[in-house]
């Protein structure tokens, strides 16, 4: 629902330099998927968004606005949960929902709560559970229903269907473009993922970080009219030409990367 | 009730060799001296005799330690969270706060006397204070060693203030909030013999005291086997209650 333009924006953890010089402009509600390789600073990029970093240099705008730390328009699904262990599954949830809208009662943050773990395909049974007593992929699905549950214009998803097996993965993809899709003012949804087809499946937009320092190496925006059809995807042999690419993209970063080290002092 | 014993058969059979143990130092062997330690023949008789007074002990110091020791709870944790959530306050504080937590309680007994009228109010500042560092202590290191996830995620939802205290940063530093409730629980009982020292005419320390300065070493036994027992029995209800608030960390 909102724009965001990533400036030029550089980061460092201490002098170790993460991110240089990554710029991106993206159209309110697109659908943004991240590819790359492991640790080449997927994960940092949506922290910056997220507002739990700053740039060493560059900024970011959301809906022209700088951002100045975390906040509710941007919903977070960290790599790993990021759920509180001392409290039920439920009550994770009902807390999200009551920081973004307090008019409710109680009664109809549970509903809501019980409403989004159903679409993420959890047995009511799991509200009344500590993140401890769920399995990964339930801990994953219970961090995405909180996610969903406080409805954000903005969501920054990091590698959120990573744990889950693939019906699952399949049905949650779905169950995300819905979101998306439905909505009069559609989301804008960073989502990073290894998964190419993934991507495929779900962006308007792909991105590829190269890394040392990372930046955006590659990318395609799709026509504004895009389909997407789990089925037709494969036959559609433009989208083959693309899924080459990319990995083709991706594999000639790995290989550099490799030559480059190679190459370096012993 | 049967299981519960058998989970306690341990704890039992060992409590039983040394006892016996004890006894056969004491009253079959007699390798101890006998004049300090007094075997289970005399003390056995001892503690039923002095059972009225232990029990009237035991309610006179419960109201030295209860007060002293929520005292130290409620202060130690929400001052430990306070300043360990402000940077600035906890960088200029620490050095004091080591400085303060070093000093002997039982020094500032002459002190505390001074400054308190009664003997009641001094006894229950020298417990406060035993008590007091350690949660504080605890309470700045869990605050300061929380997850920073859990703080991120907290922020992400726009968790503030006291939700943010009661909801994110009591329940996540709780696990070593409560290991420095529990060191200062049983400090609170050995400053509890140490006020009693002074101006005290009942408690379970006082009681040893007492009968120590008589030389009359089967009571102080005595004396020493109850509050062994109340110590056991107050520790195993904080456990209890420690169990419920920990659910979420206990591996079994
Ligand atoms: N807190 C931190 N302090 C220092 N360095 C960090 C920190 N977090 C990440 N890094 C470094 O930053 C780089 C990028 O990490 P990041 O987590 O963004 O990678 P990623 O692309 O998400 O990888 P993955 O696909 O494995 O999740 C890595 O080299 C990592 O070592
Ligand atoms: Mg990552």
């Amino acid at each position: 629902m909102l724009a965001v333009t990533i400036d030029n924006v550089s980061f460092s953890y201490g002098d170790k330099p993460i991110l240089g010089g990554v710029s991106l402009d993206v159209e309110a509600g697109a659908f943004v998927c991240v590819l790359g390789q492991s640790g080449c600073g997927k994960s940092t990029l949506l922290r910056l968004l997220g507002g739990l970093e700053k740039p060493t240099s560059g900024r970011i705008l959301v809906d022209g606005r700088p951002v100045a730390g975390p906040g509710l328009d941007r919903g977070m699904v960290f790599q790993d949960y990021g759920l509180f262990p001392w409290m039920r599954a439920g009550d994770n949830i009902t807390l999200a929902v009551k920081q973004q809208f307090p008019a409710l009662s109680a009664a109809e943050r549970k509903a809501k709560a019980l409403r989004r773990l159903a679409d993420v395909e959890l047995d009511a049974d799991c509200y009344d559970k500590l993140p401890g007593e769920l399995s990964g992929g339930m801990r994953q699905r219970c961090a995405i229903a909180r996610a969903f549950a406080i409805d954000p214009p903005i969501l920054l998803m990091d590698e959120p269907f990573a744990a889950l097996d693939a019906v699952t993965r399949a049905r949650l993809q779905e169950l995300v473009l819905d979101l998306w899709q439905k909505e009069e003012q559609r989301k804008t949804i960073f989502f990073v993922t290894h998964d190419v087809d993934e991507a495929l499946l779900l962006a308007t937009d792909v991105c590829i970080l190269g890394q040392s320092p990372g930046s955006i190496i590659h990318r395609h925006v799709f026509p504004r009219d895009k389909r997407t059809d789990r089925a037709a995807m494969f036959a559609d042999p433009e989208m083959l030409r693309l899924r080459n690419e990319l990995i083709a993209v991706i594999n000639a970063e790995i290989v550099q990367l490799k030559a480059a080290s190679g190459a370096g002092p012993r | 009730m049967t299981r519960t014993i058998a989970r306690h058969a341990g704890v039992v059979a060992i409590g039983i060799a040394l006892v016996a143990g004890y006894w056969l130092l004491t009253d079959v062997w007699r390798v101890l001296d006998p004049f300090l330690f007094a075997g289970p023949a005399k003390v056995y008789p001892a503690f039923v005799r002095s059972l009225d007074k232990l029990a009237e002990g035991f309610v006179s110091s419960l109201k030295l330690l209860v007060p002293a020791y929520a005292l130290a709870v409620v202060l130690g944790v929400s001052l430990g969270v306070a300043i360990g959530l402000l940077v600035p306050l906890r960088r200029n504080l620490t050095p004091y706060i080591t400085a303060a937590s070093a000093v002997p309680v039982t020094l500032i007994t002459p002190f505390a006397i001074h400054v308190f009228s009664t003997f009641y109010a001094a006894s229950v500042c020298i417990i406060f204070l035993g008590a007091f560092w350690p949660i504080l202590g605890a309470t700045l290191a869990g605050v300061v060693t929380i997850d920073k996830r859990y703080l991120e995620t907290a922020a992400t939802l726009e968790i503030r203030g006291v939700e943010k205290m009661f909801r994110v940063v009591l329940p996540a530093a709780a696990p070593t909030i409560f290991s420095g409730c529990s060191i200062a629980l049983k400090f609170a009982f050995i400053l509890l013999t140490v006020s009693e020292m002074f101006g005290a005419t009942s408690g379970m320390g006082y009681f040893v005291q007492y009968y120590s300065d008589f030389a009359r070493f089967d009571m102080v036994i005595a004396g020493f086997v109850f509050m062994a027992a109340v110590l056991v029995g107050v520790m195993a209800l904080f456990d209890l209650v420690k169990k419920r608030a920990l659910a979420w960390t206990l591996n079994s």
